[in-house]
């Protein structure tokens, strides 16, 4: 179980409520593809993603960029249970996408940026910057837990 | 990862526009680890006060801001650049260097936090390149 204080829990739920899935979701996930490039393996078959201008604007994309985005909402609601939340999605990402868990971790550091980058210095101050960090490293390690 | 000529020009061409804003970026970098990475602390327990806006947690975010500064201009031989530092940070401090991403991490946020139209992808990368080359400066004398 993870320990959350009561000043953490308000600081991701209400990031959470500021922002939009639809929104950051693209943005992150064409971020990951442009600054980290090598995670374009798992997306041979999404179309362009030749130039980051083709990324940025490549559908697919942001199509995938809303689902990875909205499915942090059940983590948000779960913020007691990540790990057995995300069970499932963590065998499939093992036994049927194959994907690095590293590659975890590097989306959620482009979510952060694109998190900084929406709401600014004060609002994102570094107390929101830990609760959310820490929260996504909670998603993160949830969903590489069941590699083996 | 070596820099290219693309990303020599995207890390001037954002600097000139973090110049703009060094001090507050600086200490933005520096005090967001402190709070993120805990564990930066233990190299600063001789210090009265950590949290953000602390006089001694500005002033060091305005110095090692300051020579990240420096830096820009010494794209091409870092290493030389960055020797006593790194002989310092080696000998001296003995700051484990697997702590220098979680600067540059917050630096990045920083970054996007106060100049966020700039802060574009491609620009991103480039950054995110040169502040690893920078850590891997700074570490060159550890062993």
């Amino acid at each position: 179980m993870v320990d959350w204080t009561d000043a953490e829990r308000s600081a991701i739920v209400g990031l959470w409520g500021k922002i939009s899935a639809d929104e950051i979701g693209p943005q992150a996930l064409a971020r990951c593809l442009i600054v980290f490039p090598w995670t374009q393996r798992y997306f041979s078959s999404f179309g362009n993603l030749s130039t980051p201008a083709a990324i940025a604007g490549n559908p697919n994309v942001a199509k995938h960029g809303r689902t990875v985005m909205n499915g942090l909402e059940r983590a948000v609601r779960n913020l007691d249970d990540i790990k057995n939340t995300y069970a499932p999605l963590s065998v499939m990402h093992s036994e049927k996408l194959h994907v690095d868990p590293d590659n975890f971790r590097v989306l959620a550091e482009c979510i952060t940026v694109c998190v900084a980058a929406k709401l600014g210095p004060a609002v994102f101050n570094a107390d929101a910057q830990e609760a959310f960090q820490k929260f996504l490293s909670v998603v993160v390690s949830a969903l590489g837990r069941q590699y083996h | 990862m070596s820099l290219s000529a693309k990303d020599k020009a995207n890390v001037k061409s954002i600097w000139t526009k973090i110049l703009t804003k060094s001090d507050d970026i600086g200490e933005q970098a520096f005090s967001r680890m402190l709070v993120v990475y805990p564990q930066t602390k233990t190299y600063f327990s001789h210090w009265a006060d950590l949290k953000p806006g602390s006089a001694q947690v500005k002033k060091h975010g305005d110095t090692i801001m300051n020579k990240i500064d420096e830096c820009v201009n010494h794209m091409e031989d870092l290493v030389p650049f960055l020797s006593s530092l790194s002989e310092l940070h080696a000998t001296k401090l003995r700051v484990d260097p697997a702590n220098f991403k979680f600067l540059a991490h917050c630096l990045l946020v920083a970054v996007a936090a106060y100049l966020p139209n700039d802060f574009t992808p491609d620009i991103h990368l480039s950054v995110d390149k040169f502040l690893q080359l920078v850590a891997l400066a700074l570490a060159e004398k550890y062993r």
